[in-house]
């Protein structure tokens, strides 16, 4: 029987840890990757995803029973996707992408993940995966206007060049709901081979004062909320190892603080660790890395009408997108012209 | 862990048991979950009713668990259990594996008309065989008739170990030999 239960998580990487010795020359390639990111452009992102879900108008509220659903959590009357998703569609498009829909005709729920794709030149058949979802409560700076603004910015920097590996970019639909589209999204694909997969999930917002950053139970983190949050299951355990290299490699040692939970990630004492949409990934197996700033474990402004750019920290957002940047590079092979 | 422990030295007094069948019924409170936002999350009382036959040292039976307000179109438990058990004086602890088939869901869909599919993927995971280690701590004999209390029972779903957890509290049981 595997450890199952609160103490048997492991936090299991950290700082300090010894590394594993990674190809020099794989990690200066992904250095040169991720040094193309551009700070102005993620805020610009920002504020246009903002403005797209301000001048949305929110999904029906009629769908729900408000009163059955804790309005405070989960603000579902003021949930918009559809312009986000036009942007991100187009923007994927501007870059020079095929662009296509994985649409779902629920009468309820209808889904549409927006889905870019680089194809690989030597595994084609091994899939790196960057998901963020695009459905937002309010302006949604954070909450996922970060970690749309982070799948553009590496969509624009792998735009045009050469991988071993497939990397595929999706916007997911309706994660505020619980999941949904990443859920549909894992179940149409049972058979994948996905060699990594991030899924960023509000990555903007830090706060490094002592005492900002509230714990969960069983995990010890820093009291600041300057790190960024890495979570995998045991199949994503190598990537995160990689991360940790790569944010040294990169200059930001203390970036990222990591924790593995056991086997596939799922169990009893894993329900905060699985509020996001790696988790379907993780239910099916796959290997899947979850990028956060914890959200709610730090950020106040977490699915409430503040939630906006002036709250983000630019010089966070990048760092994270920097290291993500040269992750992906690194699992996918490349970047080659 | 004490309980295990003071099994092991009264182990010589196993012998001396004597064989019989019991019928028991009881009331239990037990929880069930698998951490995520869709769990019943109170604990679930229920009824039981129970057949044992004592052969040695070892205590086998079965029987059904019934939580009228357990959720689910069939809240009902069938168990098979296994019991290593001694005696001393009227107190007859003891220990075992229990497997059984449990119809009380760990997901729950989620209210308020919120989207299914995820509570939908994840209970499809879940079988409704368990596999549990239930302990008798607090069992005593008074001639034909036996009271248990504070049962304590600890396990997991089968098909996918530690997935979920399984705890159960045992309020009070009444039996009878035959």
């Amino acid at each position: 029987m595997r450890p199952l239960f609160a103490a048997l998580l492991f936090l299991a990487v950290s700082s300090c840890a010894s590394r594993p010795a990674l190809d020099e020359a794989a990690l200066a390639r992904a250095g040169d990757f991720a040094a193309g990111v551009e700070r102005a452009r993620l805020m610009a992102d920002v504020d246009a995803l903002v403005t797209a879900h301000r001048e949305d108008t929110p999904l029906d509220c009629g769908l729900f029973a408000p009163s059955e659903v804790d309005t405070a959590r989960r603000p579902v009357c003021n949930l918009t996707r559809e312009r986000a998703r036009q942007l991100v569609r187009e923007r994927f498009i501007s870059l020079g992408y095929t662009v296509t829909t994985q649409d779902v005709a629920d009468p309820r729920f209808p889904t549409s993940n927006v889905i870019a794709e680089l194809r690989g030149t030597e595994r084609p058949d091994e899939v790196v995966v960057v998901g963020a979802h695009y459905d937002a409560y309010f302006a949604a700076a954070d909450d996922n206007s970060s970690g749309v603004a982070a799948m553009l910015e590496l969509a624009r920097l792998a735009s045009g060049r050469r991988f071993a590996r497939t990397v595929r970019f999706v916007g997911f639909d309706l994660e505020e709901l619980g999941l949904v589209g990443s859920t549909r999204y894992v179940q149409v694909l049972p058979g994948e081979r996905i060699f990594a997969s991030i899924v960023f999930d509000c990555i903007g917002y830090k706060d490094a004062r002592p005492g900002a950053q509230l714990g969960l139970a069983g995990f010890p983190i820093p009291t600041t909320g300057d790190f960024l949050a890495a979570i995998a299951n045991e199949q994503s355990a190598p990537r995160l190892e990689e991360l940790y290299t790569l944010g040294g490699r990169l200059g930001s040692p203390n970036l990222v603080r990591g924790v593995t939970v056991p086997e596939d990630g799922t169990g009893p004492a894993t329900g905060n660790l699985m509020r996001s949409d790696h988790a379907p990934f993780w239910l099916a197996g796959h290997s899947a890395l979850f990028l956060t700033d914890t959200a709610n474990f730090r950020n106040p402004h977490y699915h409430k009408d503040t939630d906006v750019p002036a709250t983000l920290d630019p010089d966070f957002l990048a760092d994270v997108t920097r290291v993500s940047a040269a992750a992906l590079a690194f699992w996918a092979e490349g970047s080659r012209p | 862990m004490r309980s295990w422990l003071l099994l092991t030295v009264l182990l010589p007094g196993l012998a001396a048991a004597s064989p019989g069948q019991e019928v028991s019924l009881g009331s239990t409170a037990l929880v069930l979950t698998n951490g995520g936002a869709y769990n019943v999350t109170a604990p679930r009382v229920a009824l039981e009713a129970a057949w044992s036959l004592e052969t040695g040292a070892w205590r086998v039976g079965a029987g059904v668990r019934w939580a009228p307000a357990g959720q689910g179109s069939f809240p009902l438990e069938l168990y098979a259990r296994g019991l290593l058990s001694t005696r001393v004086g009227h107190w007859q602890p003891a220990v075992g594996p229990e497997l059984g088939l449990s119809g009380l869901p760990v997901i729950r869909p989620p209210r308020g008309g919120l989207p299914e599919d995820l509570s939908e993927r994840q209970a499809a995971q879940l079988g409704p065989a368990y596999v549990a280690l239930h302990a008798v701590p607090l069992r005593f004999v008074f001639g034909r008739f036996t009271a248990s209390a504070l049962e304590l029972q600890w396990g997991t779903s089968l098909n996918r170990p530690g997935s979920t957890l399984r705890l159960q509290l045992g309020l009070l049981h009444l039996g009878m030999t035959l």
